[in-house]
């Protein structure tokens, strides 16, 4: 019998939208300070767009997401607008936040490295720069975040199998102009395993992110379902992404310009006119 | 009042105010009212990283003491900001809300939020005193320094 702790692993399979967000957000509400870390993994059934805590709905074409079907979630970690379809495989690790790292650079040092390990093993020569970017020489492989839920910190993150770089484009409200800029951008510097040339399954992903988290935690890897109380809290969380208040998001801020991240180090600033700009900054990496 | 200032292992702070000791918060009492304010202390804010957006709550809500009076987002990473003390929302810092940069500019003078307390014994759950806050503090950077949370 192992003397490994346990990581209660939660495979959801492929899940309604709002279930991708829900599940991890429920798991983390309901985590108690004695709880075993719990990797989970979904993927969305259908395309959505979600948009992080802080950030403002107005930087969404909501015209355009509603003409082209897709429901927009605010969830309560960081980070700007993403587009989420099937061809993406969320993991997210949960853990009590006394037990997590007590930076949060060193938080996603110890939780992104795993994910990095796990690309590096479906062929592609991944590594962690910056504070929290998986990338693949300077194309940014997966999109990433963190925070703190209740009791538990959560760090997420995803494999892009492919990626429809047009229709992240398209869901931003943005000039002509800087929507074709970023996309050409976003085509530059947002890869995926298809146009890395890696041919992976999702099973094989899976096992490789199973794999990699329990080893860098040094715990034993348990397939679980969500308990009864987990079940309570993803429901809660299903609640409050349907409320208006919830999805409005905070009061806008005042500001000349606004700044439209492509990658770590690569933003495009587009001003009020309409007008913009490509934003470049060089970051060392972590550990460097 | 003059400000008492020390430096304790590189970084400065006020010792004429009470801290949160678990959630490196400082609160500074409002002469002649019962209010406080509450900022970041330096460790607070090297722990969370840049932090880039901050949300607080409505003027006039009411919180209690460990509750959540707002987020604090540094590197896509949003933690709550947990009262220090029970009280009501009574003014926010509308510098921070405009420009959060300002509290990694300068913990110790930006503030987030002023409460009106509504228990003041709660006061002797934090830390004050300049031995004290001087000996918590040089600990709780020797903490940080053995988990890699700040630099050595």
């Amino acid at each position: 019998m192992s003397l490994l702790p346990e990581l209660r692993v939660i495979d959801a399979g492929c899940v309604p939208p709002a279930r991708s967000q829900s599940l991890w957000h429920g798991i983390a509400s309901a985590m108690q300070p004695d709880d075993r870390p719990v990797l989970s993994l979904c993927r969305p059934a259908n395309p959505y767009v979600c948009i992080g805590l802080h950030r403002r709905l107005s930087e969404l074409d909501l015209v355009a997401c509603s003409e082209m079907g897709f429901p927009v979630f605010r969830r309560q970690i960081g980070g700007g607008p993403v587009y989420c379809d099937s061809d993406q495989l969320f993991f997210q690790v949960t853990m009590p936040a006394r037990s997590a790292p007590a930076s949060v650079e060193r938080l996603y040092k110890e939780l992104l490295e795993p994910a990095a390990q796990s690309l590096r093993t479906l062929g592609l020569d991944a590594r962690l720069e910056c504070v929290n970017e998986i990338v693949v020489e300077d194309r940014k492989l997966s999109g990433t975040g963190a925070g703190r839920i209740g009791e538990a910190v959560t760090v997420v993150g995803n494999v892009i199998f492919r990626f429809p770089h047009e229709l992240m484009a398209r869901v931003l409200a943005l000039p002509e102009g800087a929507r074709a800029e970023f996309l050409r951008l976003m085509r530059r510097h947002v890869s995926s395993l298809e146009a890395e040339g890696v041919n992976a399954t999702v099973e094989q992903a899976a096992a490789a992110l199973i794999e990699a988290f329990a080893h860098a935690l040094g715990a034993r890897p348990a397939a679980d379902v969500v308990t009864a109380a987990e079940g309570r809290e993803i429901q809660d969380w299903e609640q409050r992404f349907t409320q208006d208040s919830w999805l409005r998001g905070p009061e806008p801020k005042p500001s000349a310009v606004r700044t439209v991240k492509v990658r770590a180090g690569v933003w495009l600033v587009v001003a009020g006119d309409g007008s913009f700009e490509v934003r470049r900054e060089v970051e060392e990496p972590v550990g460097a | 009042m003059p400000e008492s200032w020390s430096e304790v292992g590189g970084y400065r702070l006020r010792v004429d105010r009470y801290y949160d000791a678990d959630r490196h918060l400082w609160v500074e009492l409002q002469p002649g009212t019962g209010w406080v304010r509450v900022g970041f202390d330096p460790l607070g804010r090297e722990t969370s990283g840049d932090i880039v957006e901050v949300s607080l709550g409505d003027v006039g809500a009411h919180v209690n003491r460990g509750e959540p009076f707002g987020n604090v987002e540094a590197a896509k990473f949003v933690g709550p900001l947990q009262a220090p003390l029970s009280g009501v929302v009574r003014s926010r810092n509308a510098q921070v809300l405009n420009r959060p940069g300002v509290l990694n500019e300068d913990p110790n003078a930006a503030w987030l939020v002023e409460l009106e307390m509504t228990d003041g014994s709660e006061l002797d759950q934090l830390l004050t005193g300049e031995d004290d806050v001087r000996r918590w503090f040089a600990a709780e950077i020797e903490r940080f320094k053995q988990q890699g949370a700040v630099a050595e």
